[in-house]
C-alpha cells in the first residue's frame, strides 16, 4: 500500500511547468472575455470624445471645450456635491444601523440585516414616481404638513430629490461593508482601551472608528461613485445639471454627433476610476479584520428596557424612511387612483390581476437574465480573485482593475458600445445579430454586476488559508481539483453574497438593457415597468410589477442568505470539537 | 512622577464569586487572598475558568456574583475603565492604526496627563522593555516577542493597581518564552506591582510565580507556593496537573498495627503516618522511584517488575515498568555509563516510604 | 426562439437549463411570418393593434418594440449595418424627417383610399412617400382640477394664460430634445408667433415652470399625481389620462397644430409584406376606428370613422378651430431642429433656475407696480422683460444652412468641413442668457425698489 500511494503522489503532483501554463490559459481567457465585452464596446463609444468633431482627427479640443463651458462646469460640481451629501447622509442612515447590530444581542439586528439589502432593490421609474408622491412638492408628506402646519419642505426640489433618493437607494452598501469591518474588529482591541480607561464616545472615536475605517471607506466609496455615475435619479426627477444626465441626453439626442456625451463619459470614467484608486490607496495596508481565533466581533451586550425601546424606535424611523419608496410603491401598486391626495382614493388588487395576465413573460426572463448574469459574475469572480491572489501570471492585477473598472462604466455607455461593436456579428445558427440576441443582455448584465461580485470573491478567498490548499496539494491534488473540492466550498460565504448582490441589482438595471432589447418577448422586468410607466393607465400595473420584482428579488436574496448561513454551520459543526 | 516611583503594592481579595454565562456556570465559589506586590498564578487547562476569573478582575464577561476587593474596596459595580487595573492581553491587542508610542501612551492620554509628561513616561516605559528605537513603528511591522514588549509598556506605563497578564507567552516560541518569563518577573519586582498571571504551562507557573491557584472545572482546586502544590497535591488533578505522577488507587486499612494501603491489583504499599478517610490513591513522583539501587534508606516499599519501555529524556531516563498489572514509571538522572536497563529485563523498583502521600478521593 | 410566448411560466433552474439548450438547438425556427415595429407608442395602443392584427393574420407574429422616440432613431441608426426592424411607428414627424435623411427609411405607396391631403394645416403624408400619417394629434393644456381647486387657480385656456403669475411654479413641460412631439410644440408658437415673439411668449411660459421633465409622459405623469398642476401635453396623453380616472382636463389653445402620427417602413426591412400588411391595416377603417378608444385617443385620419365617435370627441375635419391657425412649415422645422432644441436647452432647460428668478422677480415688480404710475419703475421692467425675452440669435441665423450644420453634422466623410463645434456656441449662447436673466433680476428688483 504504501508504494502504491507514493506513485500515485508522484503521478498526480501538479507539474510546476504545467501549473504555470494552465493559470496562463485560464488568465488569458478572461481577459480576452473582458477585452471583448468591455474594453473594446467602451473604447468605441469613448473614441468619439477624442475626435475633432469637424475633422475626425484624433484632438483633446473637447475636453478644453467641455473645461470652458459654464454648464458643464456647474454639472461636474453638481455632480460632486451631490456625491458628497449622498455619501454623508448614507453614513447617517447605516452608522446608527451597523452600531446596534454589531453591538447588541436583539431582534431588531436581524430586521436590519434582512431590511437593509431591500433598497438596493429598487426598480426604475416606479421608485422616482412613488417618492415623488411620497416627499414631493404636493406628496403625501406635505400636503400633510400643510395641513397642520402650513409649511412646506422641498425635499425633493433640485438637487436635493437627487441626494435624498440616492442616498437611501445606495446606504447598504456602507451598511454592508461597515458591519462587516465592525464584525472584524478583534473584541480585545476595545477591552484593551477600556482597560486603560477609556470608554464611550472616546473609546468609538479613538479605537473603534478607525478600526472599522477601512470597510467603511470601501462602503462609502461605492455609495460615492454610484452616486456620481447615477443617471436614473436625476433624470427621473428631471435634474439634468449634473455629468451623467447630461451625457445621457447629448448622446441620446435625436440625430447629434455632439462628442460633449461622449467626453461627459469619458470623465465620468476617469473620474469614478480616481475614487475608486484613491479609496484603494487610502485603505491599503489597513486591512485590521483580525482573522485570527481572536476575531469575535465587537462586544456584544443586552440591552436594557427603555435603551431596547429607544433602539427600536430608531431604527424603525430609519427603516420607514428607507424602505418609504417600497411602501409607496405598495400603496400605488393596490390604489386605484393617486393624485393630489394624502392616500389613493381607494385600493384594489386589479393591477395585479392585470400584471399576472400580461406580464409574466418579463418576470420569468428577468429571473433567468440576472441569474444566467449572477452565475456568470461569480464563477468569473472566483477566477479573477484566484488568478490575482494565488498564481504568478504577469499582469494578473490588471485582471482585477479592468474588471473592477466596470463600475464606472455608465449603463448607457455599454448598451451602444454593445450595438456598434456586435451588431455586424451574426450568431451562428441563430441568424441573428449578436447585439440582438437576449444572451446579450446577460452578458451586459454580467459585465456590469461583475464588480460587486468581484470584490465579495476577493474577500472570501483571502479568508481561505493558504495552508488548507497547501495539504491539498500535499496529498496530491491538482490544481482544478483543490480549487473546486476546497478553495470554492470555503469560499461559499463570500460567493453566494456575491450571487445575491449581482442578482439582486441585475434584476433591476435599466440603462444598459433599455438599448439592448430588441423584442418585447426578450425584454426583462425594468423594461416592462418603463413600458407600463409610460401610460396614464400602466401606473398601477407598473407598481404592481415594480413590487413584484421586489418582492422576488428579496426572496430570491433571503434564500440565498438563508442558504450560506445553514451552510456555515454544517462547517463549523462538522469537524466537531 | 516615574513609573519606578514606590508605591504601596495592593491586596486583592476574592469572596465567593461565581460567574455563569446564562446557564452554564463557569466559576464557583472562588475565595482568594492575594498579598501586596504578590506575583500570583492562575494555573489550569484549557475551560477550567482561570481567564474568565481574570477578565472578571479586569471587568470585562458577564457580571459576577460575589466580591472583588482592591484593599478592601469592592471593584465589581465599577466599569473596566474605572478600575484602574492594568491587562496585557494573550493576543497583545495592539491597536494596528496606532504607531508604538501611540499604543502606549493611549492609557496616559485617557487620563489627560500633559503631553510633556505622557513623551517622558512613554520613552522610560519603553526604554524598561527595551524598545525604545522602535516608538515609530506600526505593531504590524514588530515580531511576536516585540508586540509583547509594548504590550506590557503600554500596561505598566499607567501604573495601575494591578497587572493582570493573560497568557502572555503562549504565543512566542520556547526560547522567548523563557527570556520573557524572566523579563516580566524582574519587571514585577521592579515596580513592586501585584500581579496575576494566567497560564495552562505548570512550568511557566512554577518558575514565575510567588505563589498559585490551580483551577479546574470552575473551582479553585487548590492554592500554594508552586513547591507545596507539586508536593503536596490535595487531589489527583492537582497531583497530575503540576508534573508527571504515578498513581495507584485503592484502599487504606490496618495491618498488624501498620497503616497498609492495598492498591487495585495487589501492590500493597506501607504509609509513613495515619491518613484520613479509607479510599483514596496513592503518588508519587517518577523521580523518587529508584532502580536496583545499590542501598537503599530503611523505611522503602519494594517492587519487583520488567523494564516495558523506556525513554531517554537528555536530563533524565524515564522507564516504564510492569508491576503486576500496574504501569509504573522511574525516572534516573542520567550521565554518562550509567547501567541502562533495556526492555524485558527484570528490575527491581524502590520507593522511599516519605515519598509517598496518600489522597482521599 | 423559446421565449417569444410571453406567457410561458418558467421556473428556476430547469428554466434556465431549457433556456440554454433551446437557445442553442433551435436554429431560425423564426423563418414563420413576423414583423417587428419599434414603436413609441404606449402599451395601450401597441397591444390593441398588435392583437387586431395577429387575429386578421394568424401567421404573423407582431414584435412591438417601445422606445422612446429619440432613442427609437437613435437604435434604427445604430442596427442599421444589420437591420432587424421592418416599421418605425411614432408621433414627432421630425423623427421621420432625420431617419429619412440617413436615408434609412424605405418609400412605401398606399393602396387604402378615402384619406384626405391634410389635417388641419397639415399635409398627412410625406410628400416624398417615405412615411404615413395615421392618425392626427394636438398639443394642449392638461390640468389637474384638484390642484387647481386646492390653490385657488383658474383654469387655463390659452397660451397667453399660461404666462400669468398665479401659475408660478406650476407648469410642467417636456424639453423638444427629448421628445419629438414637444419639439413640435415649440415650433408651431415659433412659427405661428415669429421667431422673437415665439420664443418670448415660450420663455415667459417657461418661467412659470415647476420642472423641465426628461420623457415626454413625464409631464402628464406629473400632472396625474399632482406634482405640478398644469402640463403642455400632447392631446392623448390628457385625454387617455382622463379616460383612466384621472383628475385632470384637457383643452386645445386657439394656436395650435394638428399633425399627422406616423408610420414608416425601416429600409431593407427584413419583412416586407407584413409591413405592407399593417400600415394597410392601420389606415382601413376597421383599423382607424380602434383609434377612438378611450385609452387610445388618437385623431382618426379618415374622416367618416368620425362618425362612431363617442360625443364630444374633437374632429378636426368639421372644427376649423383645432390646428388650423398655423401653416406648418416642415422644411424650416427640419432645417433649424437641432438648434431650436439646443436653444431650447441652453435658455430654458439648463437655465430654468436662473429663469425662474428672474421671473418672479419680475412677476413681483409687476405686482407692486399694480394701480400705479411709475413711468421710471415701468421702463425697469420693461428692460427686464426683454432681457429675460432675448434671444442670442435671430431667425435669419437660424436658417443659416451654414450655422446650423455646426448642430446636425454627421461627419460621415472626413472632407466634411465645418467651423466652429456645438460646445463652443452653447458656452456663448450659455453666458450671454446667464448674464441677462441676471440682469433681470437686478432691474426687477430695482423696479420694485422705487414702488
Amino acid at each position: 500500500m504504501p508504494d502504491t500511494c507514493r506513485i500515485k503522489i508522484v503521478f498526480q503532483a501538479p507539474d510546476p511547468m504545467l501549473r504555470q501554463r494552465s493559470s496562463y490559459l485560464v488568465a488569458s481567457s478572461l481577459a480576452l472575455f473582458l477585452l471583448i465585452f468591455l474594453v473594446i464596446p467602451v473604447g468605441k463609444v469613448i473614441y468619439v470624445a477624442f475626435q475633432d468633431p469637424s475633422t475626425g482627427a484624433l484632438t483633446l479640443i473637447n475636453f478644453i471645450d467641455f473645461f470652458k463651458t459654464s454648464l458643464f462646469q456647474e454639472s461636474f460640481f453638481n455632480s460632486l456635491y451631490v456625491a458628497g451629501m449622498a455619501v454623508l447622509i448614507a453614513s447617517l442612515v447605516s452608522m446608527p444601523l451597523a452600531y446596534f447590530t454589531t453591538r447588541f444581542n436583539f431582534g431588531g439586528s436581524i430586521l436590519i440585516q434582512t431590511l437593509g439589502i431591500v433598497p438596493l432593490i429598487m426598480p426604475p421609474f416606479v421608485g422616482a414616481v412613488a417618492m415623488q408622491l411620497l416627499f414631493g412638492n404636493n406628496g403625501s408628506v406635505n400636503l400633510l404638513l400643510d395641513q397642520w402646519f402650513g409649511i412646506n419642505i422641498p425635499f425633493m426640489e433640485g438637487l436635493n430629490g437627487v441626494i435624498l433618493v440616492e442616498s437611501i437607494h445606495y446606504f447598504p452598501f456602507i451598511l454592508i461593508n461597515l458591519s462587516a469591518s465592525l464584525n472584524n474588529i478583534d473584541r480585545s482591541m476595545e477591552e484593551a482601551a477600556q482597560n486603560l480607561g477609556s470608554s464611550g464616545m472616546r473609546l468609538f472615536r479613538r479605537i473603534v472608528l478607525p478600526l472599522a475605517l477601512p470597510g467603511y471607506l470601501a462602503g462609502a466609496s461605492l455609495v460615492f461613485l454610484k452616486a456620481f455615475d447615477d443617471l436614473g435619479t436625476p433624470l427621473l426627477l428631471n435634474v439634468n445639471n449634473m455629468l451623467a444626465p447630461q451625457a445621457y441626453l447629448r448622446i441620446s439626442s435625436i440625430g447629434i454627433s455632439d462628442p460633449m456625451g461622449y467626453v461627459i463619459s469619458v470623465i465620468l470614467v476617469i473620474f469614478s476610476l480616481f475614487s475608486l484608486w484613491a479609496s484603494m490607496l487610502a485603505s491599503r495596508g489597513k486591512d485590521y479584520s483580525g482573522g485570527g481565533k481572536g476575531a469575535s466581533g465587537l462586544l456584544k451586550r443586552d440591552m436594557r428596557g427603555w435603551e431596547k425601546a429607544g433602539a427600536y424606535a430608531l431604527i424603525l424611523l430609519i427603516l420607514v424612511l428607507v424602505l418609504s419608496p417600497h411602501i409607496a410603491l405598495l400603496l400605488l401598486s393596490f390604489g386605484t387612483i393617486w393624485s393630489y391626495s394624502v392616500l389613493p382614493d381607494a385600493f384594489t388588487i386589479a393591477h395585479y390581476v392585470e400584471v399576472f395576465n400580461t406580464a409574466r413573460g418579463y418576470i420569468t426572463n428577468t429571473l433567468l437574465y440576472a441569474g444566467l448574469a449572477a452565475s456568470f459574475d461569480v464563477a468569473f469572480s472566483v477566477a479573477i480573485a484566484y488568478v490575482v491572489s494565488r498564481t504568478t501570471v504577469i499582469g494578473r492585477k490588471w485582471l482585477d482593475y479592468t474588471a473592477t473598472g466596470a463600475l464606472a462604466i455608465p449603463g448607457v455607455v455599454l448598451g451602444i458600445g454593445y450595438l456598434r461593436t456586435f451588431n455586424d456579428f451574426n450568431v451562428p445558427f441563430i441568424g441573428k445579430p449578436l447585439a440582438g440576441w437576449w444572451v446579450i443582455i446577460v452578458i451586459a448584465l454580467a459585465v456590469r454586476r461583475l464588480p460587486y461580485a468581484l470584490r465579495s470573491c476577493t474577500a472570501a478567498l483571502h479568508q481561505v488559508s493558504l495552508s488548507l490548499e497547501e495539504a491539498a496539494e500535499n496529498l496530491g491534488a491538482a490544481r482544478p481539483t483543490i480549487v473546486r473540492k476546497i478553495v470554492v466550498p470555503l469560499m461559499a460565504g463570500g460567493i453566494v453574497a456575491g450571487f445575491v448582490t449581482s442578482f439582486a441589482t441585475a434584476a433591476v438595471e435599466l440603462s444598459a438593457t433599455l438599448m439592448l432589447v430588441t423584442s418585447e418577448s426578450d425584454a426583462p422586468l425594468s423594461y416592462g415597468i418603463y413600458v407600463f410607466m409610460q401610460s396614464a393607465a400602466g401606473r398601477g400595473p407598473g407598481a404592481a410589477l415594480g413590487l413584484i420584482a421586489v418582492v422576488v428579488v428579496a426572496l430570491g436574496s433571503y434564500l440565498a442568505h438563508h442558504f450560506i448561513e445553514r451552510n456555515k454551520r454544517m462547517q463549523v459543526t462538522a469537524p466537531g470539537k | 512622577m516615574s513609573l519606578t516611583t514606590q508605591v504601596q503594592p495592593v491586596r486583592l481579595k476574592i469572596e465567593d464569586v461565581h460567574i455563569s454565562f446564562g446557564q452554564t456556570k463557569v466559576l464557583e465559589g472562588i475565595h482568594l487572598d492575594i498579598k501586596p506586590g504578590e506575583f500570583f498564578s492562575f494555573l489550569g487547562p484549557s475551560g477550567s475558568g482561570k481567564s474568565t476569573l481574570l477578565r472578571a478582575i479586569a471587568g470585562f464577561g458577564p457580571m459576577p456574583k460575589g466580591k472583588i476587593l482592591i484593599n478592601d474596596e469592592d471593584i465589581i459595580p465599577l466599569s473596566p475603565w474605572q478600575r484602574d487595573v492594568g491587562m496585557v492581553f494573550q493576543n497583545y491587542a495592539l491597536w494596528p492604526h496606532l504607531t508604538v508610542r501611540k499604543n502606549v501612551a493611549f492609557g496616559l492620554e485617557e487620563r489627560r496627563v500633559l503631553k510633556a509628561e505622557i513623551a517622558a513616561r512613554v520613552e522610560e516605559a519603553l526604554d524598561m522593555v527595551g524598545l525604545a528605537h522602535l516608538a515609530g513603528r506600526r505593531p504590524s511591522q514588530l515580531s511576536g516577542g516585540q508586540q509583547q514588549r509594548v504590550a506590557l509598556a503600554r500596561t505598566i506605563v499607567v501604573r495601575p493597581r494591578l497587572l493582570l497578564l493573560d497568557e502572555p507567552l503562549s504565543n512566542l516560541d520556547a526560547n522567548l518564552r523563557v527570556q520573557m518569563r524572566a523579563d516580566i518577573r524582574k519587571l514585577q519586582r521592579k515596580l513592586k506591582l501585584t500581579t496575576i498571571f494566567v497560564t495552562h504551562d505548570q512550568e511557566e507557573a512554577n518558575t514565575i510565580s510567588d505563589r498559585m491557584a490551580v483551577l479546574d472545572k470552575g473551582i479553585i482546586q487548590q492554592v500554594g507556593t508552586p513547591m507545596e502544590l507539586y508536593d503536596y497535591p490535595v487531589n489527583q488533578f492537582v497531583a497530575h496537573f503540576l508534573g508527571t505522577t504515578n498513581m495507584i488507587e485503592g484502599k487504606v486499612s490496618s495491618r498488624n498495627g501498620k497503616i497498609v494501603f492495598a492498591g487495585r491489583d495487589g501492590l500493597v504499599f506501607s504509609l509513613p503516618s495515619p491518613v484520613d478517610g479509607d479510599k483514596g490513591a496513592v503518588i508519587f513522583r517518577p523521580q523518587t522511584v529508584l532502580v536496583n539501587p545499590e542501598s537503599a534508606p530503611d523505611a522503602v516499599v519494594r517492587l519487583q517488575g520488567i523494564v516495558e519501555s523506556l525513554e531517554f529524556l537528555g536530563s533524565t531516563v524515564r522507564y516504564r515498568v510492569k508491576v503486576k498489572n500496574s504501569s509504573i514509571l522511574a525516572e534516573e538522572n542520567h550521565q554518562r555509563g550509567k547501567k541502562i536497563y533495556h526492555e524485558g529485563e527484570e528490575v527491581q523498583l524502590v520507593i522511599p516510604e516519605k515519598q509517598i502521600l496518600f489522597i482521599r478521593s | 426562439m423559446l421565449f417569444q410566448k410571453n406567457h410561458r411560466p418558467l421556473s428556476g433552474g430547469l428554466a434556465l437549463a431549457i433556456g440554454l439548450l433551446a437557445c442553442l438547438a433551435l436554429p431560425a425556427l423564426a423563418l414563420e411570418k413576423q414583423l417587428t415595429v419599434v414603436t413609441s407608442y404606449p402599451k395601450d395602443l401597441t397591444i390593441a393593434f398588435k392583437k387586431a392584427f395577429e387575429k386578421k393574420y394568424p401567421d404573423v407574429k407582431v414584435e412591438m418594440l417601445k422606445k422612446k422616440t429619440t432613442a427609437g432613431v437613435k437604435y434604427i441608426q445604430e442596427t442599421a449595418s444589420n437591420n432587424n426592424s421592418d416599421l418605425f411607428w411614432a408621433s414627432a414627424p421630425d423623427a421621420f424627417e432625420v431617419l429619412k435623411g440617413d436615408g434609412l427609411l424605405q418609400k412605401y405607396k398606399v393602396k387604402a383610399t378615402g384619406i384626405p391631403e391634410k389635417i388641419g394645416s397639415y399635409p398627412i403624408n410625406d410628400p416624398d412617400g417615405f412615411y404615413k400619417g395615421f392618425a392626427g394629434s394636438g398639443y394642449g393644456i392638461m390640468w389637474n382640477t384638484r390642484y387647481l381647486k386646492a390653490k385657488h387657480l383658474p383654469a387655463p385656456r390659452e397660451w397667453e394664460d399660461l404666462t400669468k403669475a398665479v401659475y408660478f411654479n406650476h407648469v410642467g413641460m417636456s424639453a423638444p430634445s427629448r421628445s419629438g412631439t414637444t419639439h413640435l410644440t415649440v415650433e408651431t408658437i415659433l412659427q405661428g408667433e415669429g421667431w422673437e415673439n415665439g420664443w418670448k411668449l415660450m420663455k415667459e411660459i417657461a418661467g412659470n415652470f415647476n420642472t423641465v421633465t426628461e420623457r415626454s409622459f413625464g409631464v402628464p405623469d406629473g400632472v396625474n399625481s399632482g406634482q405640478f398642476g398644469i402640463g403642455i401635453v400632447i392631446d392623448f396623453f390628457g385625454l387617455s389620462s382622463k379616460a383612466s380616472g384621472f383628475p385632470v382636463e384637457f383643452v386645445y389653445p386657439t394656436v395650435t397644430t394638428l399633425v399627422p402620427a406616423n408610420i414608416a417602413m425601416v429600409k431593407n426591412a427584413p419583412h416586407p409584406e407584413a409591413a405592407a400588411a399593417f400600415i394597410e391595416f392601420l389606415l382601413s377603417e376597421e383599423g382607424q376606428e380602434m383609434l377612438l378608444d378611450p385609452k387610445i385617443m388618437r385623431l382618426p385620419v379618415r374622416p367618416d370613422v368620425y362618425a362612431k365617435a363617442p360625443k364630444g370627441f374633437p374632429n378636426p375635419f368639421v372644427d376649423n378651430s383645432i390646428g388650423s391657425k398655423v401653416k406648418f412649415d416642415v422644411v424650416k422645422s427640419k432645417n433649424r431642429y437641432n438648434l431650436v432644441n439646443s436653444m431650447f436647452d441652453v435658455m430654458i432647460t439648463y437655465r430654468l433656475d436662473d429663469l425662474k428668478k428672474a421671473t418672479k422677480a419680475v412677476q413681483d415688480a409687476e405686482k407692486a407696480l399694480a394701480g400705479k404710475k411709475n413711468p421710471q419703475a415701468e421702463q425697469l421692467i420693461g428692460q427686464a422683460r426683454a432681457l429675460i425675452a432675448a434671444v442670442p440669435i435671430d431667425e435669419a441665423k437660424s436658417l443659416d444652412k451654414k450655422f446650423s450644420t455646426i448642430f446636425k453634422k454627421k461627419r460621415k466623410k472626413a472632407t466634411d468641413k465645418v467651423t466652429g463645434r456645438q460646445a463652443e456656441v452653447e458656452q456663448q449662447w450659455d453666458a450671454m442668457v446667464k448674464a441677462n436673466y441676471a440682469k433681470a433680476v437686478e432691474l426687477a428688483h430695482k423696479a420694485k425698489s422705487m414702488l
